[in-house]
């Protein structure tokens, strides 16, 4: 029942704690008694935090929370601590770009098998009315092109892949 | 010569297809929609009496594609097309091919949209009118005395590009020594984003306010106008806040800018609902340009006027007269937008994408929401990021802006990061409620702007709400005793 929750850049760890009488959140050496109402008709929820009664709106996907509380949206990740640890374990940073931002892809410049030296250019992509090219950040050879010309794309979506680096 | 529309076709997408929709329907007409299919659950496709799919390379490319537009107008019976804003909206040759078709056009004529959409020319018409214009140095006029003519303006300048719009490609020079590298590279984004490298350059107004009038001009010669926008709340040369009255204006400079503005149109005969575009700073006013179709901010107008401009557009199209005088338009209360778009402001404003997962708009006395998108809609990157209009109108600034406040608070929108926070500190910051606003205004207020970090009550409360809608790590947590877990941290 720990997780870290990702928060506005923050990452917390918490626990949530079975009580007799319901839950208890563990956090920043505190823990309070907190509860959540089933939803109201128009979607908010009661939440109770320690002596604290605020109406949120929650929805969830996948792994992400998004939670309204007085106005103001947030977006909350919950990472299991074996995924934390995974994610730390696979740093493969160097085999694929990703989008900066989400876009339109205008071109694509090589195929996969294509030999490719670093700065060349493998795609142009166009977001916010403006052209990027997404160029090779190494030497190597494309194992795959994600997109075709005109696909669309969100953050952080694969784009091109290089293989794997020799063994030096 | 008057001609009944019966079947409106248009030519756009999102809020204003589903704004142009609703007024083509409450005035018993038929709407047609024509849509990509990223839009296929769209709130326009959903309520329009027919909808056809189009298709093209790119969404985009899809409602730009004029031929396919016009022929899915004419296979649906349509007697005209509204084409909003942007895509086919100022294109001539678009207008004269909706005309050859055999169907009206709802704007003004190719002629106006040619002379307007060429930033030069149209200069060069107001100026020799006799209407305000900013001291410029033209390119075209002769090219090889250019940069010593720009010189002689003195700095600040502005170079634009003469093909130019939406704020691409202009730079400012306060430095007179860096104008040739500046100059060069305004070219070159001129040549990219227009294909035209021609340039031309304005004395630049500091800390300028853009306000702008809304004009309505009838097939008999009869010109109005429906006062002004201000919109000088903008980033990137894009208009995030706009309202009327404006509050820099004495009501001797609101009739002079207005009457500039009608004064304008009638010199261009222009016909249907356009926008002249000033720019105004220490007490002067300059014509900016003029946009020949609806705005996307002309809500505002609508709430401080009670006239329709979807439907006045309709009868203009028509061959009526407008049917009512100057004096007639009265500017009652006051009226703010505020533009919600799918962006992170925290991350210079760059859009973001997501599924509505959850969307509810305030239904508060004096607030109108124009929305292009329904619960469940998936925001992509194919597309303008703006969400919706949320449109407040108070019987002063202060109530108008404390209802548009109270409606960004009521707004419910769970999935994808949008401007909303940053809409509700705009309207509290202190500079804006005393209407000491330009267009640098959000750049230079940006500090104070940034949304602040969650404190810690709200860090607990949103890890409880994280926590406790997680049904696996309330399974988790209620497979422990209690007296066990009650011992919390020792565990470990």
């Amino acid at each position: 029942m720990r997780r870290q929750f990702e928060i506005d850049g923050l990452t917390l760890d918490a626990a949530l704690l079975r009580r007799a009488d319901g839950y208890a959140l563990q956090w920043a050496g505190d823990t309070q008694a907190v509860a959540l109402s089933d939803p109201r008709p128009d979607g908010a929820q009661t939440l109770r935090v320690g002596g604290r009664a605020v109406a949120v709106h929650i929805a969830r996907e996948g792994d992400v929370t998004f939670v309204q509380i007085d106005g103001r949206s947030f977006t909350v990740r919950t990472i299991e601590p074996l995924t934390a640890f995974a994610h730390a374990g696979a740093a493969r940073a160097d085999l694929v770009a990703r989008a900066p931002m989400p876009g339109t892809v205008v071109s694509v410049r090589v195929q996969p098998g294509a030999n490719v030296s670093k700065g060349e250019v493998l795609m142009v992509i166009e977001s916010m009315k403006l052209e990027t090219a997404i160029t090779a950040w190494r030497d190597g050879t494309v194992a795959a092109v994600h997109l075709d010309a005109g696909q669309t794309f969100d953050r952080d979506t694969p784009l091109v892949s290089l293989t794997p680096e020799a063994a030096e | 010569m008057t001609r009944r529309i019966g079947t409106v076709l248009i030519a756009n997408r999102g809020e204003i297809a589903a704004r142009i929709l609703r007024t083509v329907q409450a005035s018993g007409r038929r709407g047609v929609v024509v849509f990509h299919e990223l839009d296929a659950d769209s709130p326009a496709v959903r309520a329009a009496d027919s909808a056809v799919r189009i298709t093209g390379a790119t969404p985009i490319g899809a409602y730009l594609d004029a031929a396919q537009i016009i022929a899915a107008a004419r296979d649906s019976g349509a007697d005209a097309i509204h084409p909003g804003y942007g895509f086919l909206a100022e294109n001539a040759n678009f207008a004269r091919a909706v005309a050859d078709a055999g169907m009206v056009f709802i704007g003004p004529s190719p002629e106006s949209i040619e002379l307007m959409g060429d930033k030069v020319r149209a200069r060069a018409f107001v100026a020799a009118r006799g209407f305000p214009v900013a001291p410029s140095a033209i390119e075209d006029d002769d090219p090889a005395t250019f940069p010593a003519r720009a010189r002689a303006l003195g700095p600040p300048l502005l170079v634009k590009p003469a093909a130019g719009g939406g704020g691409k490609g202009m730079r400012i020079v306060r430095d007179i020594a860096t104008l040739d590298a500046e100059l060069e590279r305004a070219r070159s984004e001129g040549q990219r984003y227009f294909g035209d490298g021609r340039l031309y350059i304005e004395r630049y107004v500091e800390r300028p306010r853009h306000i702008e009038v809304q004009v309505l001009g009838d097939r008999h010669g009869q010109v109005v106008h429906l006062w002004e926008r201000e919109c000088s709340v903008q980033r990137r040369f894009q208009k995030v806040i706009e309202e009327t009255p404006s509050p820099a204006l004495t009501p001797d400079e609101r009739q002079a800018i207005c009457e500039a503005a009608a004064g304008i149109a009638r010199a261009a005969g222009y016909v249907n609902a356009g926008t002249v575009e000033f720019i105004y700073g220490g007490g002067a006013f300059y014509f900016l340009e003029m946009n020949t179709r609806l705005q996307v901010e002309h809500p505002v107008t609508e709430l401080v006027t009670g006239l329709d401009l979807v439907a006045e557009q309709l009868r203009i199209a028509e061959g009526e007269p407008l049917g009512y005088a100057q004096a007639d338009v009265r500017q009652q209360g006051h009226a703010i937008e505020l533009r919600l778009y799918a962006e992170d402001p925290a991350r210079n404003h760059v859009p973001t994408t997501g599924q509505v997962m959850r969307l509810h708009w305030s239904e508060r006395e004096g607030v109108r929401v124009d929305s292009g998108v329904a619960q469940g809609a998936r925001i992509s990157a194919a597309f303008d990021p703006m969400l919706a209009k949320i449109i407040a109108h108070g019987a002063d600034r202060g109530q108008a802006v404390a209802r548009a406040r109270a409606a960004l608070h009521d707004t419910v929108l769970l999935g994808l990061t949008t401007n909303r926070e940053f809409l509700e500190r705009v309207l509290a910051d202190d500079a804006f409620a005393s209407g000491a606003i330009h267009t640098g205004f959000l750049d230079e207020r940006a500090a104070q702007l940034a949304i602040p970090s969650p404190d810690s009550p709200t860090l607990a409360a949103l890890i409880a709400a994280a926590a406790l809608a997680d049904p696996a790590l309330r399974a988790e947590a209620d497979a422990v005793p209690a007296l066990h877990a009650a011992i919390g941290p020792w565990r470990n």
